[in-house]
């Protein structure tokens, strides 16, 4: 299988001494990858460092065999991201924002600005201005700008956060048939259990800033009636370690 | 190359559609057509004293003098601020650095994006009050020469661009931004006026660049020289500015 993403021994501290630690995980061609950690575990922080947002200050991140601190240009080319909120211009259409950032891209044209409009279901509201757009629409035009390229790895930073029942579901299914039909890799990060189990097949849990397993959720629900129970004890067994 | 004209034309349209700019090019039409009229009253009043064709055959730089040094300057604080803070604090900033564009084209990119807005209000200034000359006059004297001034002063205005971008490296708040780049101006433009032993060392002496090169000359070692200090804060503003957006982190 081919690795779409290497992430080796990856610190990021921040000024406060908070950040993650010692962080190693691969990804694979096809995967949906579930970084599951409560808020402030440093699953942004992870994303943000292999995207290039911050300087991760010891390890490397590789992405389709480049570096994204060496060339940003190339490593960057085959990716995707919704980080935190999504990165829209109010001032300027749905349309607008993914034209502008669609220049970036040989393989972006009007057809496929459009396309990407229905697959998000915000096709009749292009023309319309982003800052009027409710928070689900909004994440949905995050999410158009992520998919806009049809990278190979997309990275997804709770990506159903202020999306109605449909919309949640509609967001899973791009992302499985995404996956499915061309081999996209997804990192998908969120607090919510239940999220990662339907939608991917490899978890990673992050705890404090460190990375306490990464595996199949298949292997995961073997020992466990659901992800939240193997959370759960995957974070008491390091408490346990602390405290002994 | 297809990746910087790329992100040029991003922040050109980020620029061109925000109305305030648009509103800041109807007040610079609305200051020639007041200054025109106010001579015009002072020539009517003064009884034929101070000729009109006199008065206007000079408009284009009287008027370059004060735009150049306070209008614009206030324009490219506001698209700076804009395009550096103002984009870090809302978050846009990220929609560009998870693109495949390195930070260097994106920092210079910005940078020419607003002395583009800066050549464009002083070339629409250049028309204007071209045409208001040339209306009243009768007359197209010294076009080339006013044209060389106004494309002249652009050198400068690009100097001013490349120092308020690096300041706004250091706060993520657009309005603090502005704010100090209000403040830090005017405090080197009034300390040039009050010590004029001082305005030959900052480059805000240099707003009226074409003054080294039309009309009286100077001797060649002299802007020799001006054009060394002008170019040395260039660089130092430009490396400066783009090292702290190089490591930004957002």
């Amino acid at each position: 299988m081919e690795t779409v993403l290497d992430v080796k021994n990856l610190s990021k501290l921040y000024k406060n001494g908070r950040g993650v630690k010692n962080i190693s995980f691969s990804i694979e061609k096809g995967d949906v990858v579930g970084l599951l950690g409560p808020n402030g575990s440093g699953k942004t922080t992870i994303m943000k460092t292999i995207m290039g947002l911050c300087h991760a200050n010891e390890g490397c991140v590789s992405i389709f065999g480049n570096d994204v601190e060496i060339d940003v240009e190339k490593t960057l080319q085959n990716v995707g991201g919704l980080i935190e909120r999504p990165a829209i211009y109010e001032h300027l259409s749905a349309f607008d924002n993914l034209k502008m950032m669609g220049r970036f891209y040989s393989n972006v044209d009007e057809a496929r600005i459009n396309h990407v409009l229905d697959v998000v279901r915000l096709r009749q509201y292009g023309k319309d201005k982003a800052g009027k757009f409710s928070l689900g629409m909004k994440q949905r035009l995050g999410l158009a700008m992520a998919i806009l390229s049809d990278p190979g790895l997309v990275i997804l930073d709770e990506p159903t956060n202020g999306l109605d029942i449909e919309g949640t579901v509609e967001i899973r299914e791009v992302i499985s048939k995404m996956a499915a039909e061309k081999g996209t890799s997804f990192l998908i990060a969120s607090h919510l259990a239940f999220e990662i189990e339907k939608i991917c097949n490899k978890v990673a849990v992050v705890h404090e800033g460190e990375l306490l397993s990464f595996e199949s959720i298949e292997d995961a629900l073997r020992l466990n009636p659901s992800l939240e129970d193997y959370f759960l004890s995957i974070v008491k067994e390091k408490r346990g370690s602390v405290l002994i | 190359m297809r990746i910087f004209t790329a992100s040029l034309k991003n922040e050109l349209k980020k620029i061109i559609s925000r109305k305030k700019f648009l509103v800041f090019l109807i007040i610079e039409i609305i200051i020639c057509l007041l200054s025109g009229l106010v001579q015009l009253v002072i020539s009517k009043a003064s009884s034929g004293m101070i000729s009109t064709s006199l008065v206007f055959s000079n408009m284009p730089m009287t008027m370059l003098a004060f735009f150049v040094q306070i209008y614009i300057p206030l324009i490219i604080f506001m698209a700076t601020c804009d395009l550096f803070s103002g984009e870090v604090n809302d978050g846009t900033i990220r929609a560009t650095f998870m693109r495949p564009v390195s930070r260097f084209k994106q920092y210079f990119s910005k940078i020419f994006a607003i002395l583009i807005l800066s050549g464009a209000y002083l070339l629409f200034l250049f028309v204007l009050t071209t045409v208001m000359k040339v209306i009243t006059t009768n007359s197209i004297v010294n076009f080339g020469q006013n044209f060389l001034a106004y494309s002249l002063d652009l050198i400068p205005l690009f100097i001013l661009i490349l120092f308020v971008a690096m300041l706004n490296q250091f706060t993520n708040s657009p309005s603090l931004a502005f704010f100090i780049c209000v403040i830090i101006y005017i405090a080197l433009y009034v300390i040039g006026i009050l010590v004029p032993i001082m305005s030959g060392l900052f480059f805000t002496g240099y707003l009226q660049w074409h003054n080294l090169f039309l009309g009286i000359l100077m001797p060649f070692k002299a802007i020799i020289i001006k054009m060394g200090i002008l170019i040395s804060y260039g660089m130092i503003f430009g490396c400066i500015g783009y090292y702290l957006f190089e490591r930004r982190e957002v």
